[in-house]
């Protein structure tokens, strides 16, 4: 018993070591090229919506195929933007562009978007993007996903170093070199927590029971780590430049009498933070929260998914894509105008 | 239920819990018995009826065949026993293979049958036959006790992905006192920790990189391709002899015997030598009731036919589908190969060359296990042979993975393929067991993954 005694202390002081210094099985990122690698051909059957036929571009995204010489705009983004279940025509992507059309501005816009992709991607693929692309402007679609993946001080699966790299694929020094850099938790402690986690999640799902061990789990997610929000907000900002703009999604919450309301949880002390941040530092913000609120209370017209009393969760639904389409061109129209002002 | 589930390991526990109540051995035959038989329902309760009508006709007919005396009789039962283990596996595995195939020959419309493949239907059915067939050859006696012929055919450790365990090897077990040793427990535990390491930490893992390049081949270089589908074939042995250890382990623990499945057939330096490796107990059985038996009754030139014709059977097996025939006829073609060229002995390679030749022969075998449409199984060796460009992708463990598989490979070939069984009784011993425990704790998918073996 002794021996298994000291055993098990040896063990936890070299798994804390091996744990923390590197996450063998990074999460993010499969694979280091861009773009959802769909067959060509795939077809995504939507449930809800009815039938939505996705076809793949070039690039292997959702979208038209991509022409270089035109002035284009590149919306990175997850499942939100990615919008597989929704028919084309009915994406916010492409009903801005129709706006625009008829307003006459020559903008393409394209949806690169793909489910589970968050800020870490949109980082380390920045440069590739802009080299690859060169758009006018980059839209980066934020939301729970970032908050959970990239800007959670409890995920210690994603460093990025000093060259807006992905640090698991990078040399073992740079690992060390950044292996507490945003990490609060005890590395042993963080993953046992994680397996538990997962496992629970795992046999809910079975038991049809997801959705409130779901919110249990996220409440536990109480602390905001500023310095790595920073961070994650200021690579953004270096890799993309004046070229930035971000579209973020805050949950809103339905009240009793029907009413819709801004959650005051964990995730709304990131949304004002990260709000802030875009006003100190110059980023431009296309916040979606009041107008899809101010949409819900005065037509009653669900927006999207709605769970466990949000309906500011899941994917938009129709309606949601027609209201996210205004609030950007209501945004673009503004920004353009103020540009022009400044150039003459 | 699956070994590499909390689930599982739940069910151990207490049935070792309550094995080690019981001082009676009857009792403790029938836990075994119950514990089999939920562990086999708690997949489909439905699928326990097949398990036990494959029990009870060969139980009886197993009595029959040796208690009749004209010969006549006796082959009657054994047909019996035969139409009833294969006539399962006829409706409930190859009837909609053959009924599609009809359809597409004859361009017919023939309703296919909605029925689920019952788990492990071709391990224990062709356990039960062996023992009905080594009756009628006067090999064994038939088994007296029902409740022993019973633990015989539905033992939970190697119910559902074998090994093949013949009765002459598990029967007389049953007639000594089921005891847990503390040995028994301590070896036993190791090896099956050490098939959990292999299914768990290197097969998934390794799963992971095929399926994710194999899903998307047509945007993947051709390399990356080759890469993955070298992968499969470590992943396919982690996972299938992973689980056959873990059996082993299990059995080891409650004091049985179960018969070694694999002998590094990764080593193997043709294809003959691989299939005295690989699935050992099934491609004896193969020998043993189809091979022989048709040789013996061929002529000496027709013994490459009937090996090919074995190899095509060992193929549909695997699974009801034209890949699996592929797979068996191409494997039976390089094994006739191998002995002509051994016949003449004129021409040798050395033993690296060999080795290299059969893994890469491996491998293609592998592909075609691998992908079941023949179409992608082309285009996916154009792209490798024309090293067409694409995405260049290594997952990153799959380095660290194939080092390690390496390096246990060679050490477990220099240890005679002995398990790495190590002293627990000292801190060193103690020290690695629970760095053992660590790892796959942490470093096992999160999501469960069947054994690819399941299916069949």
């Amino acid at each position: 018993m002794k021996k298994y005694l000291i055993a098990l202390i040896l063990n936890i002081i070299i798994w804390n070591f091996i744990l923390g210094t590197y996450n063998m099985f990074p999460k993010t990122s499969d694979d280091l090229t861009f773009g959802r690698h769909f067959i060509s051909d795939a077809k995504i059957v939507n449930r809800i919506e009815g039938n939505a036929v996705n076809y793949t571009n070039n690039y292997g995204y959702l979208d038209d195929d991509f022409i270089k010489e035109e002035d284009n705009i590149i919306i990175l983004g997850d499942s939100i933007t990615e919008a597989n279940q929704v028919r084309k025509e009915e994406k916010y992507v492409q009903r801005l562009e129709a706006k625009w059309e008829g307003k006459g501005i020559d903008l393409k816009v394209h949806n690169f978007a793909v489910a589970g992709k968050n800020a870490a991607d949109y980082i380390y693929f920045g440069p590739k993007y802009l080299e690859e692309f060169n758009p006018e402007y980059v839209i980066i679609q934020l939301t729970v996903n970032d908050i959970l993946d990239s800007f959670h001080p409890y995920n210690n699966n994603i460093y990025i170093d000093e060259q807006s790299r992905l640090v698991p694929y990078e040399s073992f020094s740079t690992l060390f070199k950044y292996k507490n850099e945003f990490t609060t938790m005890n590395p042993l402690f963080y993953n046992t927590y994680v397996k538990l986690k997962s496992y629970l999640i795992n046999r809910s799902n079975q038991q049809g029971i997801r959705l409130r061990l779901l919110q249990k789990d996220i409440d536990q997610y109480n602390i905001i780590d500023e310095k790595k929000v920073n961070f994650v907000l200021s690579k953004l900002k270096e890799v993309y430049g004046e070229k930035l703009i971000i579209l973020y999604f805050h949950n809103i919450s339905l009240e009793e009498q029907y009413n819709g309301q801004i959650d005051d949880d964990i995730y709304y002390e990131y949304y004002t933070f990260i709000k802030q941040y875009c006003i100190n530092n110059q980023i431009h913000l296309i916040d979606t929260t009041y107008s899809m609120l101010t949409h819900f209370n005065k037509t009653g017209k669900l927006i999207n998914g709605f769970v466990n009393h949000r309906i500011g969760t899941g994917h938009l639904n129709l309606e949601g894509h027609r209201v996210v389409a205004q609030v950007i061109d209501d945004y673009f129209i503004q920004y353009i105008e103020d540009r022009w002002v400044q150039n003459n | 239920m699956v070994f590499s589930s909390v689930d599982f390991i739940l069910f151990f526990s207490i049935l070792l819990y309550i094995l080690y109540l019981i001082k009676d051995n009857v009792s403790k035959k029938k836990v075994i018995l119950f514990s089999s038989l939920f562990f086999y329902g708690y997949w489909d309760y439905r699928y326990l009826l097949l398990l036990m009508i494959s029990i009870v006709v060969d139980f009886y007919c197993g009595r029959k065949i040796f208690e009749e005396d004209s010969e006549r009789k006796q082959k009657y039962f054994l047909l019996i026993s035969i139409f009833v283990n294969l006539g399962l596996l006829g409706i409930f595995k190859y009837y909609n293979f053959f009924i599609d195939s009809l359809n597409v020959v004859f361009s017919g419309s023939l309703k296919n049958l909605d029925l689920i493949l019952p788990i492990g239907i071709s391990f224990y059915t062709f356990q039960t036959m062996s023992y009905t067939i080594d009756i009628y050859r006067k090999k064994i006696k038939p088994e007296k006790s029902f409740l022993d012929f019973a633990i015989y055919v539905s033992f939970f450790p190697q119910l559902i992905a074998g090994p093949i365990v013949r009765a002459r090897q598990f029967l007389p077990q049953l007639k000594n006192n089921i005891e847990l040793k503390r040995e028994n427990l301590e070896i036993g535990f190791q090896i099956f920790l050490f098939g959990l390491v292999k299914k768990l930490i290197i097969a998934d893992r390794l799963g992971y990189y095929v399926d994710s390049v194999l899903k998307n081949y047509a945007y993947y270089s051709g390399w990356t391709i080759g890469l993955a589908i070298v992968s499969f074939t470590i992943q396919l042995y982690c996972d299938f002899s992973g689980y056959s250890d873990m059996a082993i382990g299990l059995g080891k623990m409650l004091g049985f015997k179960i018969p070694v499945n694999f002998k590094l057939p990764i080593t193997a330096i043709n294809i003959s030598d691989f299939w005295s490796r690989w699935h050992i107990t099934l491609s004896r059985w193969l020998r043993d009731y189809v091979y022989i038996p048709l040789r013996k009754k061929t002529k000496y030139k027709m013994k490459y036919l009937v090996l090919l014709f074995t190899m095509i059977l060992c193929g549909l097996w695997h699974g009801a589908n034209w890949n699996f025939v592929l797979w068996g006829t191409y494997l039976g073609i390089w094994q006739i190969i191998h002995f002509q060229i051994n016949k003449r002995k004129k021409f040798r390679l050395p033993t690296f060359l060999a080795w290299l030749l059969t893994y890469f022969l491996l491998n293609v075998s592998g592909a075609i296990f691998r992908i079941t449409n023949i179409s992608m199984f082309i285009d996916v060796f154009k792209r490798i042979i024309t090293g067409e460009p694409g995405i260049a992708w290594i997952y990153p463990p799959i380095i660290p993975l194939l080092i390690v598989f390496a390096i246990g490979t060679w050490l477990r070939k220099k240890n005679n393929n002995r398990y790495p069984i190590i002293n627990l009784n000292t801190l060193s011993g103690a020290f690695v067991i629970v760095f053992v425990i660590f790892a796959i704790f942490f470093w096992n998918p999160t999501t469960l993954n069947p054994f690819i073996y399941f299916q069949f």
